[in-house]
Parts: structure tokens; C-alpha cells; sequence
């Protein structure tokens, strides 16, 4: 069957299939309050509302929905009303606890990247091989078990990760998952996160004792908080933020550390309105108390990295910026921010962040969206982000414009001394991990060892996640488009 | 115009096309009526009344995405074909009827949405774009690996046919 007959065949689905919208959801429109007043209900009115609303529907049936729907909007108003920090949704009939599968540890010594190189960059030919991590034959994807967005290495050697809708096994929901060597991972969220009440999405850690996972929950109201979890101890136990209005009405997208604090942002996407609204930012020294302070971009998407300096941030900007400003900002708290540079007149050619890495020598490389609106641009800067130009690589990588991620690793080649390389993932078809060593100019495939290879394998989002070290790089797959987990193997290192 | 005079001529398409996602018709109206509950609460930030339905169905896919996400965390257990009714669940029925859509199961979220989306509401790629707010390239990529995910799961379910054939033999 090829791609033409799955297409026709996914048209058949509807055809001469319309079923209409039942009468009960006609009526449900229909008896929704018009007025301004109405709209602005109070939690009690609004639960009178909604009892009014669930009796009104379809036929009831015992412990139906809609009793479900009146008694959780009940509930969770009596919750908001005693100062409880939950909302509970009882309209969704509570998962079944997804089995944990405990795979044997392998102690793994903790990689730290370097943080100075003396060598100036190789222009070595990186012989680098990308192994699929199926130690035992087994793919790790088809093992059931849920795969990170998002990894950090804990400081006793082991790697805890967050998962989200685009990755996790058969068993995978939104939660946090581990593992003791960074390529099988299983499902183990710390009870104190319940998985089936928040969505989470990204966790960092200050290098020492302290980790936070950020996310949010949506409660009956319809409106999504945000939600934040911290674990003092390494990850032994966790306690969520007790100040939750700090991170109300705004789930929280991604969480970094640098400089000595942690830096969160977090935006809705649930309609146009949220386009213009600013990307919520807070900041925290602990993890454990955190202000809300003013980021310079709106929209519902924002890229934001820890460097040498403090932080690197982009997004779309809150006002416009001068001619040679491209929507980037540096600032070395958080808090201030300055917007960057951009040289050789080529700002209008960098749009906000895909994706951006810093190197061991505080090489930052970034993908922009450019003009166009979808096809992406290689940037550089060498000061930490500060000032930017385009890097144009030559032929040797078929589609510059499709590149979708990148990442970095410096390691010592026993040949050519320290090596910055840096990969790219292309979001076309065919050999889609490249690397490169000086630059981002030229580039090579980068060489399979493993069975079935990268070639022809989806590796598009490979690159949303990853970990780096000093002797590799995991990347995470989507289950069910390709293999999970690939480990890019690096020359041995000093 | 007032919210419910907006929504109404929208209603069909909505639950239609959140039926084919969540292939549930139950969940369906579940969902049609969450995404209502929340364009009311936001209309008032709506400045072009004209935009009302892609500004619906936007809420309406976020929805339906959320919904997606949490089902994979449900343990899913296998009810008796003989118990179970198909025939009073248009968008079950549709779906069993059809192997390709029986193998949906291997998408995740986004690339079913972007199927659906393009197959089944007719939606351009620039207008799914538009809808969903992300860029022409991501979509067009997430209908490419969505549809070799499908036709290799194809692949495999005909070989796992082929062997057990052979095996029966």
C-alpha cells in the first residue's frame, strides 16, 4: 500500500458520512447566558449555571457524564472556596495506574560538558556513528514505555525526563519518567505529580540538589494554571509550589537554569487572543519562590537558553525593534533584557527561535524561522548571543531551509584535538541528522552503525529532546514514525 | 450578532470533525461542548466576528488534542466485539469500517489532528496552518511522517496477516 492509497482510503472515512451535531448540543447553545454579566458568573453562579446546564442535557444515566460534570464543578468550587489547590475533573473517568517497569540501573558517571575549550575550532572530519540503543534487540520504542521531551541528568548520575503528547509508549502519558542510563527509560512519576491532572512540560536542574518540573493543569472553568514542582533532594521527593497564583491562568512551557536561577515561561495556545498576549515569565533562586517579572515577547511560543552570559531569549517581540534588531534578547538575570544585534544588515533574515544551542565556547547556534514564514535559517553568534549573523552552509547539506533543530558537543578527537561539532535535523526526508565541525558551513551525514540506520528513518523530532554530554548525545524519537532513542557515538574523549 | 447566532451554523462541522478525531461520539459532544464553554468565555476577545470559525475550531482542536493526550494515560481494555455496538456510533462505526483509519492508533496527537484536519474536514495545508497557528513547513511534515507512519503500520498488520496465514497452514 503506498502513500496515495493511504490517502485515498483516509478520504472514504467521510465519504457520505455527516452525521449532524445532536439536538442536546443544539440546546446546550442555545440556553448559554448572552450577557456581559452572565458571562463574568461568580463560582457559585457558575456552578448553578452548570447544574442548570447538565440537567438540561441528554438523557441522564446513572453516574452519567453530566452528573459527573455538575458534581466535579460542585466540587471543585467547594475546593477553590477552602483554599484547596486542585481542581479535580470528574468528567474524566480516572485513569487506570499505568504499570511502572523497572529495568535494571546502570550506574552512569556524571557528564558534565566542558565548559572552556582552548583549541580553536577543527575543521576535523567528524567520524561520528549513530547507534540505535537496542542493547537487547529491542527497539526502545516498542517497549511500552514512555519517552522524555525533555531530560536533565540528576547529580547522582541518573536522568529524569518529562514526557508530553508527542512522545511516550503505549503506556506514556504526560508525566515524569527515568532512567538509569539514559537509554531505557520507565515510567516511575513521583506520586507527588499526578500524571493524570496536569500536563507537563519541561524540567531543569541547577547542577546541584535542586530540580524543577514545570506544567499546568486545566481546571473546570475551562481556564489552564500553571503548575510547578520542585524537588530539593535530587529528585527523591518532590512538593509542588505552594503559591499558585502566582501561575494563575497560564500553563508554564519550559523552565531553564542559568546564572544562578531558575527561569520559567508559560503561555496559553487556546485561542487567536493568546497570540497578543505576553509570554508570562518568572524567575526563582530555589525553585521554591518565584516572581513574576516582565519578558519582551507575546505569542505562544518562545525559545530560551541558558549561556556564559545568562540567557538567551526569542520570541515574538512585544513591540517592534530598530532595523538591525532580530527578535532576540540577552540578559544576564532574567530579568533585564537587552535586545540583541544582528550584522551584515541581515536582522530582516532572522525571525523568532525554532531552536538554539550553546557550545562549550559559548557559540550560540540558532534556527530561525525566516521570512517566508516556514523555512528556517542557520544563525550564529559568537558572543553569547549578543550579535548575530546567517551562516549559509554550502551543498553539502541538501536543505538548509528544512533544518529543524540543532545541538552541540565538544569532545577531544585523539586526530584533531577539541571539537565543537554541531548537528542539525532536517525536516525532510532521506539522510536527515547532519554534523558538522566548523561551523555549520559544511556538513556530512552522520554515519549509522546501528540496524536500520537514520537513513530513511523519522528523525524529524529527534531533536526536541536531547541530552549532552561529553561523550554523547541521546535524542528522542516519536513511537510509532521511527526508533526511539539514538545515541550519536563521539571519537574517545580526554 | 450574538455568540449563539455565530456558533449555530458552525455546530455540525464541529462536532463532525471532533467526532472523526476522538472517534467517539459520546466524547464528541463532550468536547463540542467544552470548546463552546470556552469561546463564550473568550468571544468578547474575538475582534472579527467573520473569524468566528476558524477562531472556533481552533479552540475546538486544542480541546480535542487535550482530550488525546489523556486518553494515554487510560489503560484501554479490549470489550467483546459481540458487546460492543458500533452501529449506534457513526464515527466508530466510519473508523472500524476503515483499516487505514484503524491503524490511527500510531499517531500521536498532532499528526492525527493534521489528518483529520486534511482528510477529513478537506482543510488546505495553509489553512491548517492557519488554523492551528504553526508554520506550513511543520504541517506539511506532520502530515509526511503521519502518512509513512500509517503505511508502514499497514505494511506491518499485512505481513503479521501473511505469517499467521502461513502458520495456520
Amino acid at each position: 500500500m503506498n502513500e496515495r492509497d493511504i490517502e485515498r482510503r483516509l478520504r472514504d472515512v467521510v465519504e457520505g458520512r455527516r452525521p449532524p451535531a445532536p439536538e442536546s448540543l443544539h440546546r446546550f447553545l442555545r440556553e448559554m447566558p448572552e450577557s456581559e454579566a452572565d458571562r463574568r458568573l461568580g463560582p457559585i453562579a457558575r456552578v448553578r449555571w452548570a447544574l442548570a446546564r447538565a440537567s438540561a442535557l441528554v438523557p441522564p444515566q446513572p453516574f452519567g457524564r453530566q452528573m459527573r460534570l455538575a458534581a466535579g464543578l460542585a466540587l471543585a468550587v467547594l475546593i477553590g472556596l477552602a483554599g484547596g489547590a486542585v481542581l479535580i475533573d470528574l468528567r474524566q473517568t480516572p485513569a487506570a495506574p499505568v504499570a511502572s517497569e523497572s529495568l535494571p540501573a546502570i550506574a552512569t558517571p556524571r557528564v558534565t560538558p566542558p565548559r572552556s575549550m582552548s583549541a580553536p575550532p577543527s575543521a576535523a572530519e567528524a567520524s561520528l556513528g549513530l547507534k540505535n540503543l537496542t542493547a537487547d534487540g529491542l527497539a526502545v520504542a516498542n517497549r511500552g514505555m514512555a519517552l522524555p521531551t525533555t531530560a536533565i541528568v540528576t547529580r547522582s548520575g541518573e536522568y529524569l525526563g518529562v514526557t508530553d503528547s508527542t512522545f511516550g509508549g503505549a503506556s506514556g502519558a504526560s508525566g515524569v519518567v527515568h532512567s538509569g542510563d539514559g537509554l531505557f527509560w520507565d515510567w516511575s512519576p513521583p506520586t507527588e505529580i499526578n500524571p493524570q491532572a496536569a500536563i507537563l512540560t519541561s524540567i531543569a536542574s541547577d547542577n546541584l540538589d535542586t530540580i524543577v518540573v514545570t506544567g499546568g493543569a486545566q481546571g473546570m472553568d475551562g481556564v489552564t494554571d500553571g503548575r510547578i514542582w520542585v524537588s530539593v533532594d535530587d529528585g527523591a521527593t518532590w512538593q509542588e509550589v505552594a503559591d499558585e497564583s502566582a501561575f494563575k491562568g497560564v500553563m508554564v512551557q519550559v523552565v531553564v537554569h542559568g546564572a544562578g536561577q531558575f527561569v520559567a515561561l508559560g503561555w496559553n495556545d487556546v485561542s487567536s487572543a493568546d497570540t497578543l498576549r505576553p509570554v508570562a515569565e518568572w524567575q526563582s533562586v530555589d525553585g521554591l519562590t518565584w516572581t513574576r517579572v516582565t519578558s519582551p515577547i507575546k505569542g505562544t511560543a518562545a525559545v530560551i537558553v541558558p549561556t556564559a552570559a545568562g540567557f538567551l531569549l526569542s520570541g515574538t517581540p512585544l513591540t517592534p525593534g530598530a532595523i538591525d534588531e532580530p527578535p532576540m534578547w540577552h540578559s544576564p538575570d532574567g530579568v533585564t533584557w537587552t535586545r540583541s544585534k544582528a550584522i551584515d544588515n541581515t536582522a530582516q533574515l532572522i525571525g523568532p527561535l525554532v531552536s538554539a544551542t550553546v557550545t562549550a565556547r559559548s557559540h550560540v547556534y540558532a534556527i530561525s524561522t525566516s521570512n517566508d514564514g516556514w523555512s528556517h535559517t542557520l544563525a550564529a553568534s559568537a558572543d553569547g548571543g549578543l550579535t548575530w549573523s546567517i551562516v549559509k552552509p554550502d551543498a553539502s547539506l541538501p536543505s538548509a531551509a528544512s533544518i529543524s533543530h540543532v545541538a552541540s558537543l565538544n569532545s577531544h578527537d585523539p586526530q584533531y584535538g577539541d571539537v565543537e561539532y554541531l548537528f542539525a535535523t532536517l525536516s525532510q526526508g532521506g539522510p536527515n541528522v547532519y554534523v558538522s565541525t566548523n561551523g555549520g558551513v559544511t556538513w556530512k551525514v552522520a554515519q549509522d552503525t546501528g540496524a536500520g540506520g537514520p537513513t530513511g528513518t523519522t528523525l524529524l523530532e529527534l531533536g526536541s529532546g536531547y541530552l549532552a554530554g561529553k561523550t554523547r548525545i541521546l535524542s528522542f524519537g516519536v513511537p510509532g514514525t521511527g526508533l526511539g532513542i539514538w545515541r550519536i557515538d563521539v571519537p574517545p574523549g580526554t | 450578532m450574538t455568540f449563539v447566532d455565530l456558533a449555530e451554523p458552525v455546530l455540525d462541522d464541529a462536532y463532525r470533525l471532533a467526532g472523526y478525531l476522538l472517534g467517539d461520539a459520546t466524547e464528541a459532544q463532550d468536547a463540542v461542548q467544552d470548546a463552546l464553554t470556552r469561546s463564550w468565555q473568550a468571544w468578547p476577545t474575538l475582534r472579527d466576528q467573520g473569524k468566528f470559525e476558524p477562531w472556533f475550531d481552533r479552540i475546538l482542536v486544542n480541546v480535542c488534542r487535550d482530550r488525546l493526550r489523556k486518553r494515554r494515560g487510560v489503560r484501554v481494555e479490549e470489550l467483546n466485539d459481540e458487546l460492543t455496538v458500533y452501529t449506534e456510533d457513526p464515527f466508530r462505526a466510519a473508523l472500524a469500517e476503515n483499516e487505514v483509519a484503524g491503524l490511527m492508533r500510531v499517531l500521536n496527537a498532532d499528526q492525527r489532528i493534521v489528518v483529520g484536519l486534511r482528510f477529513w474536514r478537506d482543510l488546505s495545508l495553509q489553512q491548517i496552518a492557519d488554523l492551528l497557528g504553526i508554520p506550513l513547513g511543520t504541517v506539511q511534515s506532520r502530515l509526511h511522517y503521519a502518512l509513512r507512519a500509517l503505511r508502514d503500520e499497514a505494511d506491518r498488520t499485512a505481513r503479521a496477516g501473511g505469517l499467521s496465514a502461513q502458520a495456520r497452514r
